[in-house]
């Protein structure tokens, strides 16, 4: 089989030739593909105008700095004045009317200054502070890049997870993790590329936040459940042994139409060994009984509150599948009482428990990453489609705020231990250097070896981009 | 109140028509890496390289792309973006001077001496700035091209459609041609040097068309008379059948829905449900089998609701007004905070499905900017949006076998239906028994949720002391102890709170939940206030356009009565709405009166087409009210401060048995007060004076006298007389009560029975408004006023259809012009992409700059010519099925087998034809048909989506499915968009999110997984083998095999492959399990899922 004959398929050769392959099979199917698991395979298109094609390992624009992206989403939007970024001005007018002219928000019932119920704190040596609401996290402030001047276009939840994932409002254009595997392949031959990890909370937006939309369906998030059955149709239905009768019958079924010499056959064939390993794959990448007892306390395993448990489990999974060579993770948010983050009302409470839920288990997984040595080449995200208001929704809540907010970067070549950008001082817009999501695309996919101006797919009649026609590298950020 | 405004001088209030739109982003154009379509083969394999030295440069073939892609960015259509004032896109911007003072980029003839050349080989700053430099092939063609004259070329597709003739065949190459089809495939062939493969086998060849046309497999009967009459006149037969089949519409109906983002949900956060979707999706169906002629298919998607009806055959209902429901597939978002916005980013995706779908042109790029590929101008694109401002989302009435319309005409027929409560004589002494019933109203019971029993004894007792009817008295108590009193809208409540309840100053615990006589809101004048309509003229201040019956009987004209609107002139029964034109919310406040009765009476403020009101309040909370008011008059206010100065309309709706009736509707800046001269009904002044005995004077003068407008009196007195309350004595009462009763029954019985109508998501028309251009794309920079028109470089200088409606029919007049070559093109170059795998222009959405050139432009134009001349899509797909091209065998010829794989590798030359995969539902419906378990009905409500424990969020509906989709073909499965089915997903059905004229063929692991372990296609494998065993007709494994190979793939199983078979029932330990094996693993077989 020679590589320029599979120009459609998802991978190219692996260590034994499809006929040694098929030699292997007929001694029971699966055994050559047990033989393969774990192999890494990387190839170079050879064309310098780089096709992007089907799963392939492309060369990437230029030398990547992250090899995986571990995305912490907070569904609903946390407060940067009650997390990231300290306001003692908004503090000192508590209660007093709001000084600046206000935009419409969504429910327009804006009421006085309301300041953080947090102390904030200087964390590691780089003195970042971080709100009490972060106690583990604040520890790992000297690898964080806190950006604090984050802006989106929507102030409404769905367009703006959208928008947060796709770079556009409304459903109909691919997820960032579908970019990045469309753009760089996976390096796992048994693992899909992308990632979800469900842990209670699907956005606003559904299941189309993390589609492939015009790209093909491969580049789809594969949501991973934290239950028996991870993913979808993982989980075989009968023993091995029957399973590989049955796909040795296949094998023999198919020769008949493996004459037509067509490579789209091929590809099939070699999609459904895959299959196969994956249904081994999976399983044993998501098996976190493997780890060490100290590990999993460090996540958070053992604590009281079952919302940090699925989210250490989901944190430590991610890890695990960085290991594994996943292109993109995205963790979403258990389930908290006090729903997500998005604290219209019940702001102290809400708050405390959406941290509580995430504090442990982020930190746990920095702290992993960077002592295997994996924070170098794996960029952790954390953030949310906007922000909260400074101005309270009630006497204890906040609206939703686009125009100025936190998310901050780690690992992965961001350069930690700093903030970035500013808001005014109540914490209502970004004043000092604004950074769009278009740019921390640019950023993402850049610190990935990918030129975002360059990855691009033809779709209705247009060279389609994750940040359509914007986005900045944010050369600021990178160490 | 009918005469109350007509000598006032209040401003009246006229619509205005303004330009409102905004981009959501800049969707521009970039231009980058090559990239590769669905099959592998990059799009433009077919032209790839330079032409032969002796051959000549095209400009439209070998330079406009490299321009396209290399220069128009910046030197385009697009002035907005344009460098230098350089342009590149017409011969006059290359050979003529930019500026003043500058060369020209071109010297005709002189390529060495063209500063373009210099500019795109420039060593250290070559054009274009950004990305690669131009390969030395593209430096090549240009050069050639400008030593050749630099001629341009109008791009091909804006180009008249020919009618070339079919090539001349010789007769050595006669043997592969069947039809003209074949001269042009055949002569392309030659020409590359390639020979074409023969026959397809017939079993593979009936397969082919059976999926093609049915997209279900061929049943073996049918498989193996062809193999035995393998004749051309057996292979017409078999293609008549296929078409004639109603799974002919189902299939190509399908291929329809890709196109116009079909759903029936809405998506975003909640996934709300479009209700009514599907009878578009069964519309379609019935185009298709029925051949509707594709220009009146287009027709009626466009302007359905204007033009003639169409009646359908069975129940005569008009067909034409359901193909309107595709503009309305978009997706809808519940809580815009700029709603202004919000409309024009639904229309952006209307006129990108419109662009796309109906014209391969990517209409909605010209959204912030001149398109920078074609010639289409952001002022076209307005002129369209205008035509999409000027309509809304409705739901239309569809009568079938017109039994609410005969109703209507028995109504009418018996002459004008006249109310006859007013002429019935006015009792004497209301006033009495109100003061009297006032003494014997019953009391609370001590829990204070009922009320004591009416004490007759005393009621005797002050009806003898009065002289009163003892027995009209208890009524008169009796009735009293009506909750219904009580609401604030009962016309009866001022009443109760002073005759029952005591006074009204009364401030106890009970008396503030009960509210006040009269709202506050009505104690002041407002003189501020804008009137948008009062009904108090013949004519209407607002324009309105009814549907249904309700509000019109039989004509279309609406009739204000009395000063008032109301719904219920003809019958009760009578459904329609009665839609607004367009106007401004300049004032903050929005009040209208309105009273109502019943089921489905409702009034509706909808702001700039936000439909989601329906489905959530977030943000318009009360412009979707239902009006149960006790049928008294009921004063609104709802505050438009959220959606200042949007555009909006009202609706009137009369959806079920009850009656809406509209008094006033006006704008101000205040909240509160009533119309100037709006004189309250008498009894407020002596209900405030908390004396009963005046208030019960006032009350009966307002009801029987001439004191008050009929506006107030008509309420008190209805009701009175419908309590059987009118009267001075019982038995007056009682005959008065009957009177009117049986006047309606006589009405009654003459209408008849009157069944509700069938509602269809549809287009309604609304009052004509041209748009402004929005700079940028931005509703907040309105520019030049683009009047509604088709695009200009199509149809010419436009001029505006006036504001009496939409004007959609010219719209569709100006699409079906000879001069407009895009609908026949497009549609034939769909079917192909359809039988092939593969249009003669691959890029089936888009045949602008981006898109590619036609791999066979005279067959491309010979098909087109013929379909424009009767429209019939099955002649279409007839006239290709009949090809040799068609038939052909996926194994290339021997003797050019080497050189296809280097000229052609993706087959579009089809000297061979390719092998495709089915499509997902296909292998859905395959594995149904198999296994025995299709249920082949047609038509009709979804099949819920079965739900997995993978398929999570909002949204997630309440209750699953059934696994099987109930046996019914994919079609018929509900089609959520954030609960898609998760085996259609992975085999590329796409996401309904915009126009998808060519679907991913994706070659993926997952597709494997569902094969492999997905419970619905193992339920199916041990269904088919069971059904197989169960065969008394099939008497051993030999034969099961061949039954079931020729279900699966068509063809026999070869010899080995029984012995695969029987080898394994001999190692299986169970028979049965045996077979479930083999079904399975035939499912999982690549024949299964693909054509070849």
């Amino acid at each position: 089989m020679s590589h320029d004959s599979h120009h459609c398929g998802r991978f190219l050769a692996g260590p034994t030739s499809r006929r040694d392959m098929l030699r292997q099979v007929a001694g029971g199917f699966g055994l050559a593909a047990f033989a393969a698991l774990g192999h890494e395979e990387r190839a170079v298109a050879s064309s310098p105008n780089r096709i992007a094609r089907d799963g392939m390992l492309p060369a990437p624009h230029h030398a990547p700095r992250a090899r995986s992206v571990i995305f912490l989403y907070m569904d609903g939007g946390p407060g940067q004045m009650d997390t990231f970024d300290p306001k003692p001005r908004l503090t000192d007018m508590h209660g007093r009317p709001f000084p600046m002219e206000k935009t419409p928000t969504q429910f327009d019932s804006n009421g006085n200054c309301l300041g953080t119920p947090w102390d904030f704190h200087p964390g590691g040596e780089s003195g970042t502070p971080v709100s009490d609401l972060f106690p583990h996290v604040r520890e790992m402030a000297d690898d964080i890049l806190v950006v604090r001047s984050m802006t989106s276009p929507f102030n409404e939840h769905t367009n703006a997870n959208y928008f947060l994932h796709t770079g556009h409002g409304l459903a109909g254009r691919p997820s960032m993790g579908a970019w990045a595997t469309y753009g760089l392949g996976s390096e796992n031959r048994d693992l899909p590329g992308f990632v979800v990890l469900d842990g209670g909370l699907i956005p606003p937006g559904g299941l189309e936040c993390f589609g492939n939309a015009y790209l093909p369906a491969t580049h789809q998030a594969s949501v991973l459940r934290p239950a028996k059955e991870v993913l979808a149709n993982v989980k075989p239905r009968e023993s091995i042994d029957r399973q590989r009768r049955k796909l040795g019958l296949v094998e023999a079924f198919d020769r008949g139409i493996r004459a037509s010499g067509d490579d789209r056959i091929e590809s099939a064939i070699r999609n459904q060994e895959l299959a196969f390993r994956m249904q081994f794959a999976v399983p044993e990448a998501t098996n976190v009984d493997e780890e060490r007892d100290s590990t999993r306390r460090a996540y958070g395993f053992e604590s009281e509150y079952e919302p940090t448990r699925i989210f250490a489990r989901e944190c430590l999974l991610a890890r695990r599948l960085v290991e594994r060579g996943v292109r993109f993770i995205e963790c979403t948010c258990p389930q908290v009482s006090g729903d997500r983050w998005d604290q219209h009302g019940k702001l102290k409470e809400g708050h405390e428990n959406n941290a509580r839920a995430v504090d442990q288990p982020i930190a746990a997984l920095l702290a992993d990453l960077k002592q295997r040595g994996l924070l170098d080449s794996t960029l952790v995200i954390w953030g949310a489609e906007f922000g909260r208001t400074p101005f309270g929704q009630g006497s204890d809540g906040r609206d939703h705020n686009q125009h100025g907010f936190s998310m901050w970067l780690a690992g992965g070549g961001i350069d930690g231990g700093r903030t970035y950008g500013s808001t005014d001082e109540y914490g209502y817009r970004a004043v000092e250097n604004p950074v769009e999501i278009h740019d921390l695309h640019a950023t993402m996919l850049h610190l990935m070896g990918i030129d975002h101006e360059r990855l691009t797919v033809r779709f209705g009649g247009r060279d389609m981009r994750l940040t359509d026609v914007h986005g900045k590298v944010m050369h600021d950020w990178i160490a | 109140m009918a005469e109350a405004f007509s000598s006032i001088p209040l401003m009246r209030h006229r619509p205005v028509a303004t330009g409102i739109l905004l981009a959501l982003a800049a969707t521009s154009l970039t231009v980058g890496a090559l990239v590769t379509d669905e099959d592998g083969i990059p799009d433009d394999a077919i032209h790839a390289g330079i032409p032969a030295a002796d051959a000549v440069i095209d400009f439209n073939r070998d330079v406009r792309p490299i321009l396209v892609a290399r220069c128009f960015a910046c030197h385009g259509p697009d002035v907005s973006t344009r460098k230098r004032g350089l342009r590149l896109d017409l011969r006059e911007g290359v050979v003529e001077p930019a500026a003043k003072g500058r060369e020209p980029v071109v010297v005709p003839h002189d390529a060495a001496g063209s500063l373009l050349l210099e500019r795109i080989t420039d060593e250290l700053d070559p054009m274009p700035p950004s990305g690669e430099p131009l390969t030395a092939e593209e430096v090549e063609i240009l050069r050639r091209w400008i030593d050749a004259g630099a001629e341009y070329d109008g791009h091909w597709s804006w180009k008249p459609i020919e009618d070339p003739a079919p090539p001349i065949i010789d007769d050595a190459r006669m043997a592969t041609v069947r039809n003209d089809v074949d001269r042009f495939i055949d002569d392309r062939l030659r020409r590359e040097g390639l020979a074409a493969a023969g026959d397809a086998t017939p079993a593979r060849q009936v397969r082919r068309l059976a999926f093609d046309l049915t997209g279900l497999p061929p049943d073996p009967e049918s498989v193996e008379a062809f193999e035995h009459d393998p004749s051309d006149d057996h292979w017409n037969r078999i293609v008549e059948t296929y078409l004639a089949s109603p799974a002919f519409g189902e299939r190509w109906g399908r291929h329809w829905l890709d196109l116009v983002r079909y759903s029936e949900t809405y998506g975003h956060e909640f996934d709300y449900p479009i209700r009514e979707a599907w009878r578009y999706r069964d519309w379609v169906v019935r185009a298709f089998n029925q051949d509707l002629g594709y220009d009146r298919f287009l027709a009626e998607q466009i302007a359905g609701d204007l033009l003639e009806p169409r009646p359908n055959p069975v129940d005569g209902t008009n067909e034409s007004v359901i193909g309107t429901g595709h503009w309305y597939f978009h997706q809808a978002v519940h809580a815009p905070t700029d709603v202004t916005q919000d409309q024009s980013d639904r229309i952006a995706d209307q006129l990108e499905v419109f662009g796309q779908g109906f014209l391969g042109l990517t209409v909605a790029c010209a959204r912030c900017h001149d398109h920078k590929f074609d010639a289409i101008s952001t002022r076209d694109y307005y002129a369209l949006s205008g035509y999409l401002q000027s309509m809304h989302q409705g739901y239309a009435y569809l009568d079938p076998h017109r039994r609410i319309s005969e109703a209507v005409t028995r109504i009418e027929d018996a002459g004008p239906t006249r109310d006859i409560r007013p002429t019935l004589e006015p009792p004497s002494r209301l006033a009495e028994y109100l003061k009297a019933a006032a003494e014997t109203r019953p009391g609370r019971t001590e829990d204070g949720k009922a009320w004591e029993p009416v004490d007759l004894e005393r009621v005797r007792t002050v009806a003898t002391d009065r002289d009163l009817d003892p027995g009209l008295l208890g009524r008169w108590t009796e009735t009293f102890r009506d909750d219904a009193w009580r609401s604030s809208d009962h016309p009866w409540r001022a009443w109760v709170l002073l005759g029952h309840d005591g006074a009204i100053d009364d401030e106890s615990a009970g008396r503030d939940t009960r509210g006040k006589v009269i709202p506050n809101i009505d104690l002041a004048v407002d003189e501020e206030a804008v009137v948008l309509e009062s009904f108090d003229q013949p004519t209407p201040d607002l324009r309105w356009y009814p549907t249904g019956w309700a509000w019109t009987g039989a004509d279309d004209v609406v009739t204000p009565r009395d000063g008032t609107l109301a719904s219920d002139d003809g019958d009760h029964r009578l459904q329609g709405t009665i839609r607004s034109e367009t106007f401004t919310l300049d004032r903050r406040f929005l009040h209208w009166r309105v009273r109502g009765d019943g089921n489905g009476a409702r009034i509706r403020l909808v702001v700039e087409g936000m439909m989601m009101d329906e489905f959530n309040a977030l943000l318009f909370g009360g412009y979707r009210r239902d009006v149960a008011s006790n049928d008294g008059w009921r004063h609104v206010v709802n505050d438009t401060r959220l959606q200042a100065g949007s555009r909006a309309h009202l609706e009137l709706i009369d959806d079920g048995t009850g009656r809406l009736e509209v008094d006033a509707i006006w704008m101000s800046d205040r909240g509160d007060g009533r119309l100037p001269d709006d004189d309250l009904p008498g009894w407020i002044d002596a209900a405030r004076g908390e004396d009963a005995n005046e208030l019960a004077e006032a009350f009966a003068r307002s009801a029987a006298g001439s004191d008050d407008s009929e506006t107030y009196r008509g309420p008190l007195r209805d009701r009175l007389i419908d309590a059987g309350l009118w009267g001075d004595t019982l038995a007056e009462a009682d005959a008065n009560r009957e009177t009117v009763a049986a006047e309606e029954r006589r009405l009654s019985t003459i209408a008849g029975d009157i069944p509700g109508p069938v509602r269809v998501l549809a287009a309604l028309e609304g009052s004509g408004v041209d748009q402004n251009v929005s700079i940028r794309g931005s509703h907040r920079s309105p520019g030049e006023i683009a009047v509604r028109s088709f695009i200009t470089s199509i149809a010419g200088e436009p001029t505006s259809p006036g504001e009496s409606g939409s004007g959609r029919l010219e719209l569709v007049e100006s699409i079906f012009a000879t001069s407009n070559p895009f609908p026949a093109r497009v549609m034939a170059n769909r079917a192909w992409h359809h039988l092939f795998g593969r249009g003669l222009v691959a890029t089936t959405d888009d045949f602008g700059g981006l898109g590619e050139m036609p791999s066979h432009p005279g067959l491309l134009d010979h098909l087109a010519s013929e379909f424009r001349t009767n429209w019939s899509v099955k002649d279409l797909i007839r006239s290709i099925v009949l090809s040799s091209a068609y038939r052909r065998s996926s194994v290339p010829a021997k003797s050019t087998a080497d050189r296809m794989r280097s000229v052609d590798p993706g087959r579009a030359l089809l000297a061979a034809a390719p092998v495709r995969r089915l499509q997902a539902e296909a292998i859905r419906d395959a594995m149904l048909s198999t296994s025995g378990r299709l249920d082949a009905a047609t038509g009709g409500a979804p099949v819920a989506t079965h739900l997995t424990p993978f398929m999570n969020g909002r949204g997630r509906p309440g209750r699953s499915g059934p696994l099987d989709g109930a046996g019914r073909r994919s079609l018929y499965l509900e089609v959520r968009r954030n609960f898609a089915n998760p085996m259609l997903a992975a085999f590329d059905l796409p996401a309904p999110m915009t126009t998808v004229g060519r679907r991913n063929s994706s070659n993926v692991p997952a597709q494997s997984l569902v094969l492999l372990n997905d419970p619905f296609v193992h339920e199916m494998a041990k269904a088919w083998a069971d059904s197989i065993l169960a065969d008394a007709s099939i008497s051993n494994d030999e034969e099961r095999a061949r039954r079931m190979w020729r279900q699966a793939f068509a063809v026999p199983p070869t010899e080995e492959e029984i012995r695969v078979v029987v080898d394994h029932l001999a190692s299986s330990s169970d028979s049965t399990e045996g077979w479930r094996d083999v079904a399975h693993a035939l499912y999982n077989a690549k024949a299964f899922v693909h054509l070849d």
